[in-house]
């Protein structure tokens, strides 16, 4: 019990520059360069809604990754995480801002999709897929995903709040009783939504593994995201003493060992391709490796995997905050390059080119995002304060 | 009990029930290595070493007479044994995930449990290794697959998947037999110390390496541990990674799919647990084990049944799903065939027993009910069984249709199969009578009297 009021004592109140200045600049941000974005590429929209989908892909996958990290957390009854779920349930709750931000993609359905123009009638392949790949179908489906993420996220938010308050135990129970066909339904609607959203940008390519691909690249990009959160609260003064290098070192495992699942079922899908050579499957590659894509491939391998798997993989690198930090930001930036690496061939077929609409779109998007993690986040406290294992968490050493 | 604490999240399930300490501990479970074996267990013995024999007559009679007695034809060029290589290596697969994937993730109660799923990981990986030895003809140049020196200025083939399987298995055999020797040996210096006769004494003391318990060897050992824990992780992964290879490097519709390897390694940790609650809910009745291996643990492990059995069905689903979303003609033709060609029936047990049977474990009262927990995981196996039957006979209807046949095992096949039961078995028997079957070490490392604050007042 002493330690539950010694936890009232600690800065769980996000105020000062992150609660209030930060958002509005963000905000600010977010909106100049969206209607910066947006018109500089007035001329050239069918470029404009690639970038601006990489941009909504990245962050989508940041908010559904943590929502996965909050319910594996309840469905295997963690203990040492309790602490860091709080700032993953906000991360999550972000989903609202991504189903509104994933409304101009639904207008931008003929530049991305080239399965929705008329010339797909005498395409032979879409023809027979048309049964799925058709507009109706697809906005259906994407309001099914969306509804699907925002009804599980809504529950495990509010009730995780509720708890702050009544600190109920029965919270806790009833929560690990929905992890259980929350995630059932996570795994779902996660592969067929990058199924639609992503797979279907090259729509006579097919590979079966590539819901498994996207959650790999999810659970590492929320994974980097939460430890670079919590590594700016304690830069401000917030859990300074509660969250620490303890809970940072385990963050740290779980991110080096999905980072090692995404090598590994990104090696799968490739390596299979490549040694079976059929023409079907190996045309994604061909556009892939196509002029500087393949420098880009190479990049991503060394960057997205040896680097990390080299430096990261010692128990002092990932204890060493600053190097932790680094790393983290450093995998962001491979998240956003892989996603970049699988989306922009599509409208960029001779090689790798930044342009401002993707700078736009990556800090339109981003201060929109960040505005509303932000204020979401001044409104709730920043542990789940009556947690029935917080001390758990509290008290919590790797051995 | 139980009921009150599941109902408070606050506190952690015991994992040792009844007023055990960590003398009764030991004497529990040195006990069946100490006193003369039961009657049940000499009977089992002998049923399995009558497999065994049977095995070893059928492989005497495979390589007299040749790979001709099995029921192999053309397309169906693999057959009963790559059925059963993928078989038992997925069996092995539980051990390899509770040693070290549930060991990294602090999953304390697999200290009840990895020790007899080790054991069994040994033992599937022999029976596994077993089929393609036979299965390459002339057994006689089997050191072939090695890339030694030879006259004839040949070297094996680096691209084909069958020598990535002989490098993964072996790598996978060194890696759990260190793994699970290093766990024991701390256990056997404890049966070296209690033993009464000299030769016991001595046996024991071989393999328990000088072991005296003393601070420096807790430590080394808690360090090589975790070592060999980081080194087998991604072993649970490239195994069966590799074993799918085998198939899905192939341009065969129905094989060549991007989803194998990760489907592959879900499908046989499932695997792997079922063949564990199969055995473990005989034993710790046998042995009087209940109060180590309680039902919390049993529920865990049919937990991990229900997700890896669902994630099977996942992979099944989207197997389906692009066979129809490609727009390859073979590809659709190949699930179709499987679902309503001539082995529709194995399809169908495959279904029933993979993905419908594990989901009566969402229900509290089914995965604590040791009936229910037992044919389900008997199911299991069948069904993991019947998965690589499919994948591997459908075959039998290629691009070819002049070539199109039904590939019915031998009588060979099926005692073959039958036999390697009986390898399994008596490897089995015999670790249950002469060594721990339970890891003494570890289970007390999980009780409330290891904590160094126990009994204090605070």
């Amino acid at each position: 019990m002493s330690k539950d009021t010694s936890v009232a004592r600690h800065n769980i109140k996000l105020t000062g520059f992150l609660a209030i200045t930060l958002p509005k600049i963000s905000l600010a941000v977010g909106i100049v360069f969206l209607v910066l974005g947006l018109f500089v590429s007035r001329n050239n929209l069918h470029h404009f809604s690639y970038s601006y989908l990489t941009s909504f892909i990245f962050y989508l996958v940041c908010s559904l990754g943590a929502l996965f990290f909050v319910i594996i957390q309840h469905l295997t009854r963690a203990g040492w995480s309790v602490l860091l779920r709080r700032v993953a349930e906000v991360l999550m709750s972000n989903l609202w801002v991504l189903a509104i931000m994933f409304i101009p993609v639904l207008f931008a359905l003929p530049h991305l999709y080239h399965w929705t123009l008329a010339e797909a009638a005498q395409d032979h392949i879409l023809k027979g897929k048309s049964g799925y790949l058709n507009i109706p179908f697809f906005v259906i489906r994407s309001v099914i995903f969306f509804a699907a993420w925002l009804l599980i996220s809504r529950l495990f938010f509010k009730k995780s709040v509720d708890q702050d308050l009544s600190g109920d135990h029965s919270i806790t129970l009833s929560l690990q009783k929905a992890a259980t066909w929350a995630v059932a339904v996570f795994a779902i609607t996660q592969t067929f939504a990058y199924v639609d959203w992503v797979m279907s940008l090259t729509p006579h390519w097919y590979s079966t593994v590539f819901g498994v691909y996207f959650f790999a690249v999810s659970a590492v990009a929320s994974l980097s995201m939460l430890s670079l959160i919590l590594m700016i609260l304690r830069r401000f003064g917030f859990l300074k003493d509660l969250v620490n290098v303890e809970h940072f070192h385990d963050l740290g495992k779980f991110l080096y060992g999905f980072n090692i699942f995404w090598t590994y079922i990104a090696f799968s899908q490739y390596f299979l391709i490549w040694y079976s050579n059929i023409p079907e499957e190996t045309a994604f590659f061909h556009q892939h490796f196509a002029g500087s894509w393949n420098t880009t491939a190479i990049l991503l391998t060394i960057g997205h995997f040896v680097i990390p798997f080299i430096t990261f993989m010692s128990r002092h690198a990932r204890r060493n905050l600053k190097f932790h930090c680094g790393m983290v930001i450093w995998m962001l930036v491979m998240t956003y390059l892989d996603i970049f690496w699988v989306i922009m061939p599509n409208v960029l077929p001779s090689g790798f080119h930044l342009g401002f609409s993707d700078i736009a779109s990556f800090l339109g998007l981003g201060g929109i995002f960040v505005w509303a993690f932000f204020t979401k986040l001044k409104s709730v406290n920043l542990i789940p304060v009556q947690d029935p294992r917080l001390h758990e968490s509290i008290n919590f050493h790797n051995t | 009990m139980s009921a009150s604490i599941e109902l408070d999240p606050s506190k952690r399930i015991p994992l040792v029930l009844g007023n055990h300490t960590f003398e009764s501990v030991t004497e529990v479970i040195s006990k069946p290595t100490e006193t003369k074996a039961p009657k049940w267990w000499w009977i089992a013995l002998c049923g399995a070493v009558s497999l065994l024999l049977l095995l070893v007559a059928m492989i005497g009679y495979l390589v007299f007479e040749g790979i001709g007695v099995w029921g192999l034809n053309n397309p169906v060029a693999w057959g009963f044994a790559i059925v059963n290589l993928v078989f038992w290596v997925g069996i092995g697969h539980a051990g390899t995930l509770i040693s070290a994937i549930l060991f990294l993730f602090r999953q304390k109660w697999r200290t009840s449990i990895n020790r007899f799923a080790e054991a069994m990981t040994i033992f599937a990986v022999i029976c596994a290794l077993v089929f393609p030895a036979i299965h390459v003809g002339r057994i006689w140049v089997a050191y072939f697959m090695f890339p030694v020196p030879n006259q004839m200025v040949m070297w094996p083939n680096f691209r084909s998947p069958l020598l990535w399987d002989l490098f993964a298995f072996s790598t996978y055999f060194t890696v759990s037999l260190l793994f699970w020797y290093v766990g024991l040996v701390p256990d056997l210096a404890t049966l070296r110390d209690r033993s009464k006769t000299k030769a016991r004494k001595i046996a024991y003391g071989i393999f328990a390496l000088g072991w005296r318990g003393a601070n420096r060897h807790w430590q080394n050992y808690e360090k090589a541990y975790m070592i060999l824990a980081a080194l087998a992780a991604p072993l649970v992964l490239s195994v069966h990674s590799i074993v799918s290879f085998d198939f899905a490097v192939s341009q065969l519709p129905g094989w060549h799919t991007t989803i194998f390897p990760p489907y592959f390694v879900a499908g046989a940790v499932f695997s792997g647990f079922a063949m564990v609650v199969s055995l473990m809910v005989i034993a710790r009745e046998m042995f009087g084990l209940k109060e180590l291996v309680t039902m919390h643990h049993l529920e865990c492990m049919n937990k991990v049944i229900l997700v890896t059995g669902t994630m099977v069905g996942y992979a099944y689903g989207m197997e389906f799903f692009m066979a129809w979303y490609s727009g390859y003609e073979y590809e659709s033709f190949a699930f179709i065939n499987r679902a309503f060609g001539p082995y529709a029936w194995a399809y169908w047990i495959m279904i029933s027993c993979n993905v419908i049977s594990p989901q009566l474990f969402w229900f509290k009262k089914l995965r604590t009910s040791i009936p229910i927990m037992f044919v389900i995981s008997i199911f299991v196996n069948i069904g993991m069984w019947f998965e690589r039957f499919v994948i591997t006979v459908t075959l039998s209807r290629d691009f070819l249709p002049s070539s199109w046949g039904y590939y019915s095992p031998t009588w060979v096949d099926i005692c073959t199969l039958i036999g390697s039961f009986g390898l399994f078995f008596t490897l089995f028997l015999l670790f249950l009578r002469f060594l721990p079957m339970v890891s003494m070490a570890e289970v007390k490392g999980v009780m409330p009297e290891a904590n160094p604050h126990h009994g204090e007042k605070h």
